[in-house]
């Protein structure tokens, strides 16, 4: 029996320099990916100086994941569903075929200009609140923004991990009344930009301009949203991505609906795999971004799919 | 509870919070880069090393390794 298998899609934050540079060496498939990136882009992605370029990150994660997916279509049917965090969502959208390599491309690199503007015109820090419920972060952030600090849930990443964003004064608040409720362990995150906050508000809406030139196509597997907890669907697409900026992200409901047996995280680090472990214990997880990891999967998949 | 026994248990405890094998993590195994474990994941073992001892680890703590953790708890069992 042919195992069956959901893709999970990397978002920002694990990078590492000269990733992807075995794959590009040796996969054929990988190549063309980043070559179809490059002429959508008019960059040279093949160029360590660019490919590394901190600008060009988010463009390249979403080149790595496709990359990665095309390389894995060769061995594997397709996945039952894909799930993408955040940026993920977008080569998870584009290797469902709902939108095309041409697109998505572009579209990620305009969406990051947009959250840079955005994020320099209304400055934010996000931390990682670890063991306390959803409903508690949720709790002190609607009280610190009620006081005039305003500060939100980010991300639902794991039952055990929340992210919050917002103004400094906010997240300082929103510690501050956790940890006199209990919680021990509030870590500060290296970001100077609240995504999936309000404070994204002109950033989402440049966004929606920009994607009504999109050209939205049948998917080949769902995608489910971090947004909405759905799968899109071809008429949703646009308005969800546009919402996306200024809502939390709710990744683990979206890996508990989907209910998948084994995962694979295409794309850099491992920051997915670990989330859909905490998540739902016990199941297989794998993840990609290397020809070491690659040849791992090659080597288990054809002995569990003999 | 010897230092050995400290080690066994932190080593169970690591495998199972970062999904590794046990056999494979020593007192000189690296979070970051042996076992690509970033600032979040050291806290979510520290947080389950604290209530399978019943110890407070301070959050500034510098742990690098396995080692530096056993050590810490090893003190404060003994304190």
């Amino acid at each position: 029996m042919t195992t069956q298998w959901t893709a999970l899609f990397s978002g920002q934050g694990q990078q590492f320099a000269g990733m992807g540079a075995d794959l590009l060496a040796q996969e054929p498939r990988y190549q063309a990916v980043v070559q179809a990136a490059s002429e959508a882009l008019h960059l040279q992605l093949a160029d360590p100086a660019v490919w590394d370029d901190p600008v060009n990150a988010p463009v390249a994660i979403v080149t790595l994941s496709l990359g990665v997916y095309q390389v894995l279509c060769q061995d594997l049917p397709l996945p039952q569903a894909g799930i993408g965090l955040s940026l993920g969502e977008y080569s998870a959208l584009a290797a469902s075929g709902m939108l095309s390599l041409a697109d998505v491309f572009p579209l990620v690199q305009d969406r990051a200009a947009y959250m840079n503007e955005a994020g320099a015109k209304h400055p934010g820090v996000m931390a990682a609140v670890l063991r306390a419920s959803a409903t508690m972060v949720e709790e002190a952030c609607a009280a610190a923004t009620a006081a005039g600090t305003p500060v939100f849930p980010a991300n639902f990443n794991t039952p055990a991990q929340t992210v919050i964003g917002g103004s400094a004064a906010g997240v300082t608040a929103v510690t501050q009344a956790l940890k006199a409720q209990g919680v021990k362990r509030i870590v500060p995150l290296k970001m100077t930009v609240a995504s999936h906050t309000p404070l994204m508000a002109e950033a989402s809406m440049k966004l929606g301009q920009r994607l009504a030139h999109s050209h939205i196509q049948s998917a080949q597997f769902p995608v489910w949203s971090n947004t909405t907890q759905q799968p899109f669907t071809a008429d949703t697409v646009t308005q969800t991505l546009t919402d996306q900026l200024v809502h939390p992200t709710h990744f683990g409901t979206c890996l508990k609906n989907a209910q998948p047996t084994t995962v694979i995280e295409v794309g850099p680090g491992t920051a997915l795999t670990k989330f859909a472990a905490k998540t739902i214990p016990g199941m297989t997880a794998w993840h990609v971004d290397s020809m070491t990891t690659l040849n791992e999967l090659r080597k288990n998949w054809s002995e569990t799919n003999e | 509870m010897t230092k050995a026994d400290v080690l066994n248990k932190i080593k169970d405890i690591i495998a199972d919070q970062l999904d590794k094998d046990a056999s494979k993590i020593t007192e000189t195994t690296n979070f970051k880069e042996d076992l690509d474990a970033d600032s979040l994941d050291v806290f979510e073992v520290v947080d389950k090393i604290e209530d399978e001892f019943d110890v407070e680890i301070d959050s500034d703590e510098s742990i690098a390794t396995v080692g530096d953790l056993v050590t810490y708890v090893d003190k404060q069992l003994q304190a």
